[in-house]
């Protein structure tokens, strides 16, 4: 017997212990590995940016322009319809359910969360003006998080802990408005100054606090009901003040693929890239099947966005090299010859019979805005197969601004503040009241502000300039960067008509919360004030 | 539908295909990618033993055409046992091995939706030869039969299993034994979508290889102590076990761009990709799971009259967190013979008669990874960073160093009775079942959590039920014997509660079936109701035009996509009785057998079909024959519905073997059998999809999502020789 138990203990000790439960964590990064050296801490900073990246361009972009005049996803003949996400952001009738306003949501808070949990890491940083930098940086990647979903959703709540074990309490707009202003200022001191370098592109920098705060200070109004235009001038020539930012001669050299630090005026984007960066598709939301050949783009591309035709008659200034950023008409090759489709002309038009299907060829194929839109069973602008191939019969025009790139992720990157539209918010605060100011040596009215921008388009100055005015000019100038929402809520004008859109519930400038967070919330999130609890 | 169907149907409402959608012919996809598939299966085994040594070895070949073209699988399994006894037969020692090699051919999971959605009205090919295709199509529309013709996908598998046990007499009735056990399992993968791959555009052909291995340790020592003294008789056990899994020790890689198909992932080396090109690595890590448990077993019975047992145990799993490793679960239970009792003794008709129950806690702690309970990290994706883009490296799961055992406690009485020289047997239970700290993956508040969802210990459910069990030779005669047997169960599911500490909610939203921009759940996972509630818009047939309409949270009408907020409860997946029924005949050489179950009470999800059922899109995609009779117009047709809620019961046979013994008079064979045998022969069911049987497990049950294989019959015909 005792024997035996001599065979179990040694059995045992081979096993190293008999109740030994730790194992080896062989193939992957944990605290006891990670983050240790300064790529670590590099690394593990990343997750801030990943995230903004993965959606931002994509599915943000659409809850920021499809809800707009600015661009639309119209069903092409039964494709694209896509459970009517796009239909209902075109027409303001989403719901607390809609796809986009769940995904951003989520998104949102999980670049915050991130944030959050890289605040933790970079405390086991060793100390020194890196370290200070790193947090900074952190820090207001964490209230542009913020700002993003105070922007689409209001009442939000502010997260600043990771690990959080408490359900969320929502913030009034105000108060995040509050909080996010407090970050920034707090963070400034040490975060990095100077020209766009490599070091810092696409890192947050003292000129984006700025930009973000005038961007912040011009929207006073609606985030904390109170107006702030003298600070949104003082916040605009913070950036203006650095002359190292001037407009690049080549309008199209700002959106263009192989865009980067080089771009004199860009204070802070998402950069993309078309094998490491995936996340921007408008070369394949944006152009027509049948100019895939002549672009020689590798995969074809599907059709999906356009404007409508109220939009598209804003670039009516002569010789605006802007106009030249829509594809409209019709379309030829670099020979010349008209690129040709071959389709039916079935169900083209109530009104038209047509008893058989023909399949005919266009003598020339056409971006065309001269038919009657018309609304069908689904949401297709034309319920046709021609439709279908005239990019949303009528009105349609795809915006080449982020020139075509050959893959199909691409490489262009995003531009999310830019030293022109800074300009035109100075300008906008001036008109609304702020005192114009002088920027080394120059007095900068909202005239001269705006005739930069022209004058950079080559087109004629500007004089006497409108608020109106200066909303049609951003149209022109910032037409599908992702902020026509905020400019149309700032000036009254969200809740027009336009393309198959009559709905005018101003309720409708705040996105509502999704249904799904306020379940599982246990009750502490309320829904924002029109939307159905 | 058919080709024609579908262009009859669009003609209807003055719709066409696109010209290059149309043809003019009729192909049906899903004859196009199957087949009646051919398998044979040869099994050779033979043993021999003397006084002190036993030994068998066998060899079993396998060989499997799969129903689906470009599916396939065979394997070799060798099998060796040897058993030698030493010490005067004191000491049993046995020593097996056992390896298997199998060769997997697999076709993209892509063919099974496109052969029901691909439009019937596209030739296969163009005239060229080269499969039709439209890649400029978006939701992975793309040829079926391309697909299986133009994707390579291989998986080897090589299974190498090991035992050796010792069994050694101390004393009379005390026995010590120890096994351990080692199973390796090497998994190479090899796929290769060439250049007319939809898979893989604009790629000049893509290979993706893998290579991984898994091996399992077990070691399990225990002592034995069986006494009998008059009357009184004794059973102890004590038992150690150790087990540890390690997983996806191995590595991937990837290449794009070769000259040829010719090679297709054979050799890596001579691709040339694009600038930038980063190879594929996977993201398989290794992961290690360590098992131990103590135990302990006490058995008495007095005069075979009264049984009583109790067992303890002390498991431990590496996957919790430190504090929350170790598990207590104690059991008890007795029996009472009442035969043996004087009063009954001498009762003909009844054999036995035994009333037992029993009480006991089990744990779980399966069901999630190995490494939960430590926050890990991954990369995720690149970034910019002085002039380069480098890895991210962020946590990649909600680390849950709380996560502790799953427990059950469990009380169940039964009653077992013999009657008529064994001809009738009856056995009743009877059981009630807590599951509390339920381990599962929740959706949790985004904002409080870096990934939306967290695996946690919560909530309680319950489980009542009784089980029947009837087994019966109703005819025994004249060398014809029926023997049946009939097992019914019914069961009660309840959520008793949801909440824990950090939760205080009394439903989570499960079963997100996506599809058609639907970002809803399906089912709640809700206090006092069961598992797999399922909760959708309420349909209320179509408007005068032919629209589906739903009743609103106020009860009005609305064509409008339904909110989530409008959702009715619309019955449960749990059925209210499941039931087998098998019958063996045999008459002097002859035998058959024929197996059926089924169940009923419960209601399916029929997401499949609703997510088919998509009028608009027939100028796109197939849609059903079901969906004739829906206007085009209903776009909201396809929305998750009481529509789709459907009567989950069915009546399946199984199984039916006939076999019969060939008399054989010779020295060589000992004896032959020839049999024939189905599988799945019929199924009686209301139920739309394909199968009525389906997933049953875990928080969501009872859903039909996608689902497209094909449920297959087999026929079989087999030859037992004996030499």
């Amino acid at each position: 017997m005792k024997k035996i138990w001599l065979i179990g203990a040694a059995v045992c000790s081979v096993m190293t212990a008999c109740t030994d439960l730790d194992v080896p964590v062989e193939s992957e990064l944990t605290s006891s590995n990670f983050p240790t050296t300064q790529e670590g801490f590099a690394a593990a900073s990343g997750p801030a940016y990943t995230q903004l990246a993965s959606i931002y361009a994509v599915e943000y972009w659409r809850m920021q322009e499809l809800s707009t005049d600015e661009a639309i996803i119209p069903a092409r003949g039964g494709n694209y319809n896509d459970g009517g996400q796009y239909r209902d952001l075109h027409k303001h009738t989403w719901t607390a359910d809609h796809t986009n306003i769940n995904g951003c949501w989520k998104w949102g808070y999980s670049g915050i969360n991130k944030c959050n949990s890289i605040l933790v890491l970079f405390e086991r940083a060793p100390d020194g003006a890196a370290k200070q930098t790193a947090l900074a940086e952190i820090r207001v990647m964490r209230a542009f998080f913020h700002f993003l979903m105070m922007d689409l959703y209001g009442n939000v709540p502010i997260i600043t802990k990771f690990g959080a074990t408490e359900t969320p309490k929502q913030s009034t707009r105000a108060e995040v408005f509050t909080f996010i202003e407090k970050e920034l200022k707090e963070a400034l001191p040490d975060l990095n100054d100077g020209p766009t370098t490599a070091k810092n592109y696409a890192r947050p920098t003292k000129s984006m606090v700025f930009a973000l705060l005038t961007k912040m200070y011009l929207n006073a109004p609606q985030y904390a009901a109170k107006t702030m235009y003298p600070e949104t001038v003082a916040m605009a020539d913070s950036v203006l003040k650095r002359t190292y930012f001037s407009l690049d001669g080549d309008y199209m050299s700002i959106f263009a693929p192989e865009n980067g630090p080089q771009i004199k005026e860009t204070i802070f984007a998402v950069p993309y890239d078309p094998n490491y960066i995936k996340g921007n598709h408008f070369t394949r939301f944006g152009l027509h099947t049948s100019l895939q050949a002549k672009y020689s783009i590798p995969f074809r591309p599907s059709i999906a966005l356009s404007t409508i035709a109220s939009f598209y008659q804003k670039f009516n200034l002569p010789n605006d090299t802007r106009n030249a950023t829509w594809l409209a008409g019709k379309q030829f090759d670099f020979s010349g010859a008209p690129i040709n489709i071959t389709t039916t002309k079935k169900g083209l038009d109530q009104t038209m019979p047509v008893p058989t299907v023909v399949p005919r060829s266009f003598g020339s194929w056409s971006l065309s805005r001269n038919l009657p839109w018309k609304m069908c069973l689904t949401w297709t602008l034309g319920t046709t197969n021609w439709a279908r191939h005239r990019e949303c019969a009528p009105s349609s025009f795809i915006l080449t601004k982020m020139p075509i790139h050959k893959t199909v992720t691409r490489g262009n990157d995003f531009p999310v503040l830019r030293l022109a539209d800074v300009m035109l918010m100075k300008a906008e605060a001036i008109l609304r009241g702020a005192a114009p100011t002088v920027i080394n040596g120059e007095m900068q009215t909202a005239d001269v502000l705006v005739t930069k921008i022209r004058t950079r388009a080559k087109t004629t100055a500007a004089t006497g300039v409108t608020l109106n005015d200066l909303l049609e000019e951003r149209a022109r100038e910032m037409a599908w960067e992702g902020w026509r929402r905020n400019d149309l809520i700032r000036f009254g004008k969200f809740e027009d008509k336009w393309g198959f859109k009559d709905n005018d519930e101003s309720y409708r400038r705040l996105y509502p919360i999704p249904n799904n967070e306020i379940v599982l919330s246990g009750g502490n999130l309320t829904q924002n004030t029109g939307y159905i609890k | 539908m058919s080709g024609d169907q579908l262009r009859a149907y669009l003609e209807k409402y003055n719709r066409s295909l696109a010209p290059g959608n149309n043809d003019g012919v009729n192909t049906d996809w899903f004859k196009e990618v199957t087949r009646s598939g051919f398998s044979h299966n040869h099994n050779i085994s033979f043993g021999g033993n003397n006084k002190k040594t036993n030994y068998d070895a066998s060899v079993n070949y396998l060989n499997n055409e799969g129903i689906m073209k470009g599916s396939a699988l065979n394997r070799i399994i060798l099998r060796g046992n040897l058993e030698q006894l030493a010490f005067n037969d004191r000491l049993k020692i046995g020593v097996s091995v056992s390896n298997s090699i199998s060769n997997q051919e697999n076709i993209p999971q892509l063919v099974f939706q496109n052969m029901y959605t691909y439009l019937p009205t596209v030739n296969i090919k163009n005239a060229d030869g080269t499969y039709k295709e439209d890649f400029s199509r978006t939701r992975n529309y793309l040829n079926p039969v391309s697909l299986i013709y133009n994707n390579l996908d291989h998986l080897k598998t090589k299974l190498m299993l090991g035992s050796a046990r010792a069994e050694l007499k101390i004393v009379d009735g005390l026995r010590y034994t120890l096994s351990m056990s080692m199973q390796d399992e090497q998994l190479n993968r090899n796929i290769y979508n060439n250049r007319y791959s939809g898979l893989a555009q604009n790629t000049n052909g893509l290979a993706v290889r893998n290579a991984y291995t898994n091996t399992k340790k077990i070691l399990e020592t225990f002592l034995n102590y069986d006494r009998t003294f008059g009357q009184h008789d004794l059973k102890l056990l004590a038992g150690y076990s150790w087990q540890e899994d390690r997983n996806g020790d191995g590595f991937q890689a990837s290449a794009r761009g070769f000259v040829t198909d010719g090679i297709t992932y054979n050799n890596m080396g001579l691709s040339d990709p694009p600038a930038g090109f980063l190879p594929d690595y996977g993201n398989t890590n290794i992961k290690t799971l360590r098992f131990i448990s103590f135990y302990g077993r006490a058995s008495y019975s007095y005069a075979d009259k009264y049984i009583v047992s109790a067992s303890l145990r002390r498991d431990g799993s590496s996957a919790f967190g430190a504090n929350n490793r170790w598990g207590l679960f104690p059991a008890l239970s007795g029996a009472w013979r009442v035969k043996q009792e004087n009063f009954l003794k001498n009762v003909s008709w009844l054999d036995d008669a035994k009333v037992r129950v029993g009480y006991g806690i089990t744990g779980n702690a399966r069901g999630f990874d190995p490494l939960i309970a430590v926050l890990r990290y991954g990369t995720e994706g690149r970034f910019f960073y002085d002039n380069r883009y480098i890895n991210a490296i962020s946590p990649l799961q909600n680390d849950n160093p709380n996560l502790k055992w799953e427990r059950t406690d469990m009380l169940n009485a039964g009653v077992d009775l013999s009657f008529l020289n064994g001809r009738l047997n009856v056995a009743v239970d009877y059981y009630v079942k807590n599951t509390a700290d339920l381990i599962w993956t929740y959706a949790v508040p985004s904002t409080m959590y870096l990934v939306d969802v967290l695996t946690a210990n919560v909530g309680k459910i319950s489980n009542k039920g009784i089980e029947l069990q009837l087994d019966a030779v109703p005819v025994a005669a004249n060398g014809f014997t029926w023997r049946t047997s009939l097992n019914l169960a019914h069961n009660k599911n309840t959520v008793e509660s949801l909440s824990n500490s950090t939760f205080a909610i009394d439903s989570i939203p499960s079963a997100y079936l996506g599809g058609k921009g639907n970002g809803n759940p399906s089912q709640q996972v809700r206090e006092g109701k069961p598992l797999g509630a399922i909760y959708v818009a309420q349909y209320a047939g179509k408007d005068a035009n032919g629209k589906s309409q739903f009743v609103k949270k106020d009860g009005t009408l609305s064509i409008a996509v339904p909110l989530a907020s409008d959702y009715v409860y619309a019955g449960n997946a749990q059925p209210k009785l499941i039931f087998g029924w098998n019958n063996a005949f045999s008459y002097r050489s002859f035998d058959l057998n024929f197996f059926f179950r089924g169940v009923t009470g419960n209601k399916i999800l029929n997401g499949t079909l609703a997510n088919l059922n998509s009028p608009n899109d027939g100028e796109n995609i197939n849609i059903p024959v079901f969906s004739l009779t829906e206007d085009y117009g209903d776009a909201n047709a396809h929305v998750l519905s009481t529509r789709y809620v459907e009567n989950g019961a069915y009546l399946r046979m199984d199984n039916a073997t006939i076999g019969y013994k060939v008399p054989v008079h010779n020295n060589y064979i000992k004896g032959l059998r020839i049999y024939a045998s189905a599988n799945n022969v019929f199924v009686v069911t209301k139920y739309r999809g394909i199968d009525p049987e389906i997933n049953m497990g875990g928080l969501e049950p009872g859903v039909d999502n996608n689902n497209f294989y094909p449920k297959t019959r087999s026929f079989l015909l087999g030859v037992n020789v004996n030499f």
